[in-house]
């Protein structure tokens, strides 16, 4: 007994002197935020928090936010950013944690707005004096109602458009993307003019691997489509969406155009994908108009043109809406947020921000444009407000997780070269209708 | 204690053992109290719930059989994971296995400063799933991680050990094998506490020493080796915070592990009945894994003393 | 593991006339039984270092990158020994708030409270069934001992979806009490673990204390536990790493950055900071299991009898 007593008291003085250094660190440390700790404020009507979730940083509602409280400080308005967005939002749904006003995506918000998680806010709407609902884009204030109920307040209108670094265009002395024609064959003409491989210079961005989302501008511009307009239906196996989508992965695997999947690895990895316009290693890359922010301090002279089109003129046009959780506390308080914050001024705010236009027309007639930015050379900013005339909204479909998993499943193999898109995409179709039609 | 007077002496053993027997239920309470409400209640609740579709934020619906049916004709997913978990576990617990008595039977060598040694093994057990693995992103990065950069100092060409299909389960396989800190211990312990007398008989017998592994360690060991199989597989079905971290699922589903499908049903497609059936097949999978384990150790498992 | 077999007779054998004495040669070379020879030793070493090598190898190049200022993380090929030595980088990494996210030291402080309340709910709660295995006899005692082993067979994937419902409408989601709550009712391998460790105890020391008065909850607390130390002490230790580290019940538990805890936090990294800055992510995850790495290194002994304790024939 006498060796194993001496050896475990000291075993345990180590332990419990680790536990009580610990408790120490415990006791030192600030005690957590606690939810309405203030004591002796009682007497004085306590101040409501407002949880505002959203996908990205908060610093594009900063300066509203900072008018917000100034307006109205008895209302505390807490921005979380969450991070995963597009897996956490339902899971946040389902745990019933979502915050008071949730700035959801475009499928986020009908499908939560289907299963009630999601209150109606239309009363909120009739019940305001004055409210100009006609302000608004009509493809973007009708997105959000299902069945006569509204589900949010869209805030921002993202086009997706074509950017080029002029100084690489003349460096190879490819001409300029035409304004009023420009099509895939251009695009992939210009492209090839740029390329050089060997230097790790292309002449388009690649394709966005693991955000699928963004391939079906590809399929609406040759006459295709992921989705039937209904959302209901699936089709990936109609021949138009087939064709674009091959098109574009013998375009990708070429490696004269764009950095295939394993060129990509040499020049930094997936991550870094993004980053290739603003470090003067790409031609031109079609995105969202956000972009134009990490492009001012770049170094070079870019410019922007429409996305290249083949059968018509589409792009995507991606925003966010303001919605209300079924599960808020404070939804009267709620809605005092939310209709500040897609007010004109706050869209504005939001939107100059990050680049792009809002959904209200008075946002987008406040100058300098929140598309603008500030550069010392011509830029054909006109490009970013006409995207919006033809471009369509992000599907919406039920369980659109689970959708893109399957269809973005077929879509790697496709870029991968392992398969064409006429042998997979008719085998996929149906099981993702079955996902998008279970409603 | 109460005093009851003066009681005859069979009946104190007979109270005795029935206030025991009241003492010792009371002493277990809170197993059995956490057994009802944390495993066997949600046990049998995700078996119901596996009947069910039920996304949580629309009411249940009665689903029959459909799940099941489903995973083995629609869910290419399921196969798949089902597949990728299987491999893992078959190539991962018997190579672990292996490195970890191999490391054992050099740590039980007359060596100096074992202390530092077993340390160095072991440390890596202490690690984190999720840290651990941020490590080994690291490790394997394609331009800036060490391996690569290794390989070129030996002039060899690196590989995308994370990004490339063919590569990335035995990338994780690898990652594996880092933290068999554990298993390792055991066996150090066993060969430790190994009879020397049985050992002294083969030299005397002139065996070798490959003879006298095989004659004496192994089937000495074989009760360590049974326990570090079966905790093995236990844990490495369950596998999650590696490709949650390292790859999420893929390349091309190619590290789509059974746990990881069945969060992502639960927690981003809130398929909650669909996950509960996942869930039965893998509780299945560990069953039948171990049953087969135990069944097989009545054949190779030698334990001291006779058969148990 | 018991020894003590008498089975094997050796005292004959070793007097007996088939023993041979190898050459002084071989046996400096190769050895024997009594001394390790040269040729033998040099490949142990050998080996034992490369295996070290690689074992230590991922620390190194997290301590490595760790330590390097940011505009050499990138270059290629990299250095080897960061300099100058970055210090600094693990203040950064402590102390850096992204937007609105908490400081990290309130990550620090979440995974502190579960841990603490994992330890100490764990090695209460499981010293106190594990007593009732190992002293008091009972009605279906080995069918309830075996029925806690089978336990362990359940992965927590089976229990995770019905826990999560349980949560939820106890409207606990989000909060820390569904991470501290459950440890208070044993934990299957503990049982096991110290019900194999107070069977050792020798039995007069209660029996003595019982036939004293002393009740079943007073020889528990005043006797058995504290000749229990070492392998509380074990159980604390892989209690403190378990609940240190645990990812998937955090993961599906907690949703706003105030509650997560640091393995969250460190999964979440380069999804915070877009395009990884390494050297920020490597200090934050050597900072993560710093605590493990430290109670490794002060209480290997309880490491190692907490896995060797259990008598692997049950």
């Amino acid at each position: 007994m006498t060796p194993r007593e001496s050896l475990s008291r000291r075993t345990f003085l180590k332990v419990s002197g680790t536990f009580a250094g610990a408790a120490v660190l415990a006791a030192c440390a600030p005690v957590a935020p606690a939810d309405g700790g203030a004591m002796g404020e009682e007497a004085m009507a306590e101040p409501v928090t407002i949880r505002y979730g959203r996908h990205d940083p908060a610093a594009g509602v900063a300066t509203t936010l900072e008018s917000f409280q100034e307006e109205y400080p008895d209302i505390v308005v807490s921005v979380e950013q969450i991070g995963e967005f597009h897996a956490k939002i339902p899971a946040l749904a389902a745990a019933g944690t979502l915050p008071d006003v949730v700035r959801s995506w475009e499928a986020m918000a009908l499908d939560l707005g289907r299963n009630n998680q999601f209150i109606d806010i239309q009363p909120y709407v009739d019940g305001e004096p004055g409210y100009d609902a006609d302000d608004f884009y009509e493809n973007w204030w009708n997105y959000p109602v299902v069945e006569g109920k509204r589900f949010g307040i869209p805030d921002a209108a993202a086009p997706h458009i074509t950017f080029y670094n002029a100084d690489l265009f003349d460096a190879a002395g490819v001409e300029y993307p035409n304004k009023d024609s420009f099509t895939w064959t251009d695009f992939e003409e210009k492209a090839r003019g740029i390329s050089d491989p060997d230097n790790k210079i292309w002449g388009s961005e690649t394709i966005p691997v693991g955000w699928h989302m963004y391939s079906v501008k590809q399929a609406w511009q040759n006459g295709g489509s992921y989705y039937s307009p209904d959302f209901r239906e699936c089709w990936l196996d109609k021949e138009e969406t087939i064709q674009a989508i091959q098109f574009w992965a013998d375009m990708l695997l070429d490696g004269n155009v764009m950095p295939s999947p394993s060129q990509i690895v040499g020049i930094g990895g997936a991550g870094a994908a993004a980053e290739l316009l603003a470090a003067g290693k790409i031609g031109m890359q079609r995105m969202g108009s956000w972009v134009t922010g990490s492009l001012v301090d770049a170094g070079f002279r870019f410019n922007v043109v429409a996305e290249p089109s083949q059968t018509q003129r589409d792009t995507i046009t991606h925003g966010a809406f303001n919605n209300i959780s079924t599960t808020s506390e404070n939804k009267d308080t709620a809605w005092i947020w939310l209709n500040y914050n897609t007010s004109t001024q706050g869209i504005y705010n939001y939107a100059s921000n990050a680049n792009f236009p809002g959904t209200r027309r008075s946002s987008n007639e406040i100058e300098p444009f929140p598309w603008v930015a500030d550069v010392d050379f011509e830029v054909d900013w006109d490009v970013v407000p006409d995207a919006l005339t033809y471009g369509h909204i992000l599907p919406g479909p039920a369980n659109e997780g689970e959708a893109l998993k399957l269809i973005g499943d077929a879509l790697d193999k496709v870029y991968s070269g392992d398969v064409q898109a006429a042998d997979v995409f008719p085998e996929v179709a149906p099981k993702v209708t079955a996902v998008i039609s279970d409603v | 204690m109460t005093t009851t007077g003066l009681t005859p002496h069979s009946n104190f053993w007979q109270s005795r053992r029935v206030r025991d027997a009241i003492v010792a239920y009371a002493f277990i309470l809170p197993w059995v109290i956490g057994f009802i409400l944390f495993v066997g209640g949600p046990i049998v609740a995700s078996f119901v719930l596996s009947f069910f579709r039920w996304k949580m934020i629309a009411p249940p619906k009665f689903f029959g059989l459909t799940h099941y049916i489903n995973m083995v004709t629609t869910d290419e997913l399921f196969r798949i994971s089902i597949w990728v978990t299987f491999k893992f576990v078959i190539i991962s617990v018997p190579v672990s296995q292996v490195l970890a008595l191999g490391l054992a039977l050099l740590l039980n060598q007359r060596i100096r400063g074992l202390g530092f040694w077993r340390s160095a093994f072991y440390l890596p057990a202490v690690v984190s799933g999720v840290a651990g693995s941020v490590i080994w992103v690291w490790m394997y990065h394609v331009e800036l991680g060490i391996v690569n950069n290794g390989l070129a100092l030996m002039g060899l060409e690196g590989r995308n050990w994370l990004y490339d299909r063919e590569l990335v389960l035995g990338s994780l396989i690898v990652k594996s094998l880092w933290n068999i800190g554990i298993p390792m211990v055991i066996y150090l312990a066993a060969l430790q506490g190994m009879p020397q007398q049985l050992y002294e008989a083969a030299d005397i017998d002139g065996s070798g020493e490959v003879s006298k592994f095989f004659a004496i360690t192994l089937p000495m060991l074989s009760p360590a080796i049974f326990f570090n199989v079966v905790m093995g597989i236990i844990a490495s079905v369950q596998t999650f915070a590696e490709p949650y971290v390292m790859t999420g699922g893929g390349p091309d589903n190619a590290t789509l592990f059974l746990g990881l499908h069945l969060y992502q049903n639960a927690f981003h497609y809130l398929k909650m009945g669909y996950a509960s059936a996942m869930a039965w097949i893998m509780f299945l999978l560990i069953f039948g894994l171990t049953v087969f384990q135990f069944g097989l150790a009545g054949r190779w498992v030698y334990y001291e003393g006779g058969a148990r | 593991m018991v020894v003590g077999n008498e089975t094997v007779p050796t005292t004959e054998r070793l007097q007996s006339d088939a023993y041979t004495r190898p050459s002084r040669l071989r046996t400096i070379l190769i050895g024997n039984r009594f001394q390790t020879g040269l040729v033998r030793l040099l490949v142990i070493y050998v080996v034992l270092i490369f295996s070290a090598f690689l074992f230590l190898l991922p620390f190194y190049w997290m301590v490595n990158t760790a330590l390097k200022p940011s505009n050499q993380v990138f270059t290629l090929p990299p250095t080897w020994i960061p300099k100058p030595v970055m210090w600094s980088n693990f203040l950064t990494a402590f102390t850096i708030q992204y937007e609105t996210d908490p400081p990290v030291y309130n990550y620090a402080l979440n995974t502190l409270i579960v841990t603490v309340n994992g330890v100490v709910s764990t090695i209460f709660s499981s010293a106190l069934v594990a007593y009732a295995f190992a002293r008091l006899e009972f009605p279906g005692k080995n069918v309830i001992f075996l029925g806690i082993l089978s336990t362990l067979m359940i992965p927590f994937a089976v229990v995770m979806v019905p826990q999560f419902i349980i949560w939820r409408y106890l409207n606990w989601l989000d909060t820390l009490w569904p991470l501290m709550i459950p440890h208070w009712f044993g934990s299957a391998w503990n049982i096991f673990l110290l019900r194999q460790f107070f069977m050792t105890i020798p039995r007069e020391y209660d029996e003595a204390a019982y036939l004293d008065g002393a009740s079943r909850w007073h020889i528990f607390i005043r006797i058995i536990l504290p000749l229990s130390k070492p392998a509380l002490a074990a159980v604390a230790v892989f209690a403190f790493v378990f609940f240190w580290n645990d990812f998937l019940g955090p993961l599906i538990i907690l949703s706003t950055p105030e509650n997560f805890t640091l393995t969250l936090f460190l999964a979440n990294f380069s999804v915070a900071y877009r395009g990884t800055p390494w050297h920020l992510y490597m200090a934050a995850a050597l900072i993560i299991i710093l605590p493990c790495l430290v109670l490794f290194f002060f209480s290997q002994n309880a490491f190692l009898k907490g896995i060797t304790v259990s008598d692997l024939k049950g």
